[in-house]
């Protein structure tokens, strides 16, 4: 395909225009980028792609990104270890920890079940989510999972799956963003937001 | 709803052409392979954003062009106008644009513009493949609630995944006791669909003998049934555990098919002349009659669900009619605001009232009069 005639250049163009969102022109720009860059840059840069993997794991309790066996989040005491928050993927804490709305712990599962895609109940870690509301004193399990037919899949799943436990089970309400207009939003969007009003 | 006028931009074989249209019957007629239907082909593609014969958009593209465009001007019943354009070009995919603003999602513009077509593929509705009467049905009711549309692609999608790990069981790879996810989700928005068409079909039998007798002139009782393989009460209106309960009680059917046999996505609409199956008894023009009269009741229906009157499309159906039906067809659909009709023949339209009758000749992809 493209080449810019150097074999060393061409490998790390190549390398970058692998990451997501990065196509061939960028990944080629972020190459001179990094060609033109101090060496102390680089290997600055170096070490801190090597770190990312050798020193993170999956917390042990909720499968997020950890430096050590628990995550930040898990370690942290000053949280409600009553309340669960299952989310999709590690991106899906990022995005609920900025908003500073929940004080609870996180349990990631690691994807949605999705035959199609191949991935079963077994290949997310749901099991694991049933023991820890068994022993952890989990009051309340509340499901933020994308509302798409697979999301929706897994939270029937989940809450079939702890109904005899003495938990709450809630999921995240869906409909009218903030900061929207009402005219301006798709009318299936509005249904929903209707079918799940809530008094006041 | 009222298309004012339409740009069109190398679709099919129109170049270049602006189209104003009348707002109510629009005849427009010439030779066969001038580009009538591809006329109605656009209007219908700005309305639903596919076209109703070509599988995919580059089938539609003029030969040897980059991109084509279609661009409408409309006016709904309460004089508010809007502007619709889709642009396609093989290197960028298909764009809709709405009043100059894209739109992420092309179903959010469905509805929008109401349309029922009626073209001489649909003459095989009544004794043609029960696919398509379901496509029918869905495209009319998709146009009436987004919602039906939403519940829809999510069943389709149910669908899929139950049909894979009815496979996988099949093969011993997995066992029935994950189907439930799949199984709530269909029962959901499939107790949904099937009170939709439940619905329209309690509708059309109100309206089409009506119809029927009026384009006719025949006495004959017509009736439409919903057949369902969801045995549910009619009058409770029970679906979702009857629902639940047919897809357990066939789940060995089922697994050995590797396919979900209970469903909306296999039911079927059966016509009736004098409480016999027109499928097995109908003639040609009968068909044709019942045709006709149901894509009257469907606009009704789009008229009262949305409240605007639809754009009736007429593709070239005048073929075995007679003048007197052709009229009577025609004081039919006056009522119903604007209709795109086209004909080889303009002889064929006689004795309707001028005001209301616009006439165009197409030529080699151009409005010649």
């Amino acid at each position: 395909m493209h080449t810019s005639g150097l074999p060393v250049l061409d490998k790390l163009i190549n390398d970058f225009s692998k990451l997501p969102g990065i196509g061939y022109k960028t990944a080629q720009r972020l190459a001179l980028f990094i060609l033109k860059s101090d060496s102390s840059y680089v290997s600055e840069l170096a070490d801190a792609l090597l770190s990312v993997k050798e020193n993170t794991r999956l917390c042990e309790q909720c499968f997020n990104i950890a430096e050590h066996e628990r995550c930040s989040i898990c370690a942290d005491t000053r949280r409600d270890a009553g309340l669960l928050c299952v989310v999709e993927d590690v991106v899906d804490v990022m995005a609920i920890e900025e908003s500073h709305e929940f004080r609870g712990l996180y349990h990631v599962l690691g994807g949605v079940i999705s035959p199609l895609a191949g991935t079963m109940p077994d290949d997310l870690h749901l099991k694991e989510l049933a023991a820890r509301v068994q022993v952890n004193g989990v009051r309340e399990v509340l499901l933020a999972i994308n509302p798409s037919t697979e999301g929706e899949a897994t939270m029937i799943y989940i809450s079939r799956m702890l109904r005899d436990s003495d938990v709450r089970i809630t999921r995240i309400a869906s409909g009218v963003p903030l900061g929207s207009h009402l005219e301006f939003l798709d009318t299936a969007t509005i249904g929903r937001a209707i079918q799940t009003r809530r008094d006041l | 709803m009222y298309l004012k006028q339409i740009e069109l931009n190398h679709f099919r074989n129109i170049s270049a052409e602006n189209i104003n249209f009348g707002k109510q019957i629009n005849i427009i007629h010439g030779r066969n392979g001038q580009g009538k239907t591809s006329l109605l082909e656009a209007v219908f593609f700005l309305a639903i954003t596919k076209s109703f014969r070509a599988k995919s958009e580059k089938i539609v593209l003029q030969h040897d062009k980059e991109y084509l465009q279609i661009a409408g001007l409309f006016e709904t019943d309460k004089k508010d106008a809007f502007s619709v354009r889709i642009f396609y070009s093989v290197a960028d995919g298909k764009h809709v644009f709405f009043n100059q603003n894209k739109i992420d999602k092309f179903s959010q513009l469905i509805g929008k513009i109401p349309v029922t077509l009626l073209s001489l593929e649909d003459l095989e509705l009544a004794y043609g493949v029960p696919a398509n009467r379901r496509k029918f049905i869905d495209i009319l009711l998709s146009q009436v609630s987004p919602i039906y549309l939403q519940a829809l692609q999510i069943y389709k999608k149910a669908l899929s995944h139950r049909n894979r790990l009815l496979s996988l069981i099949s093969e011993n790879k997995e066992n029935s006791s994950i189907l439930f996810p799949w199984d709530e989700q269909l029962v959901k928005n499939g107790a949904y669909i099937i009170r939709l068409r439940q619905k329209f079909i309690t509708f059309a039998n109100e309206k089409i003998g009506d119809y029927y007798r009026k384009i006719s002139f025949r006495n004959e009782q017509i009736s439409i049934k919903y057949k369902t393989n969801v045995p549910f009460e009619a009058e409770t209106g029970e679906i979702e555990n009857v629902f639940k309960q047919t897809l357990f009680d066939n789940y060995d059917a089922d697994v050995q098919r590797q396919n979900t046999l209970i469903g909306p996505h296999r039911d079927d609409l059966v016509f009736f002349k004098e409480g016999f199956p027109l499928k097995t008894y109908g003639s040609q023009g009968e068909n044709k009659t019942l045709l006709i009269a149901l894509k009257i009741v469907e606009s009704e229906y789009l008229k009262e669900q949305t409240a605007e009157n639809p754009i009736l499309l007429m593709d070239d159906i005048f073929g075995e009619l007679d003048n007197e039906r052709i009229n009577n067809l025609i004081q039919c659909v006056i009522p119903f605001g604007q209709t795109l009709i086209t004909t080889t023949s303009r002889e064929k339209i006689k004795g309707v009232p001028e005001e209301s009758v616009r006439f165009m000749e197409i030529e080699q992809g151009k409005v010649v009069k």
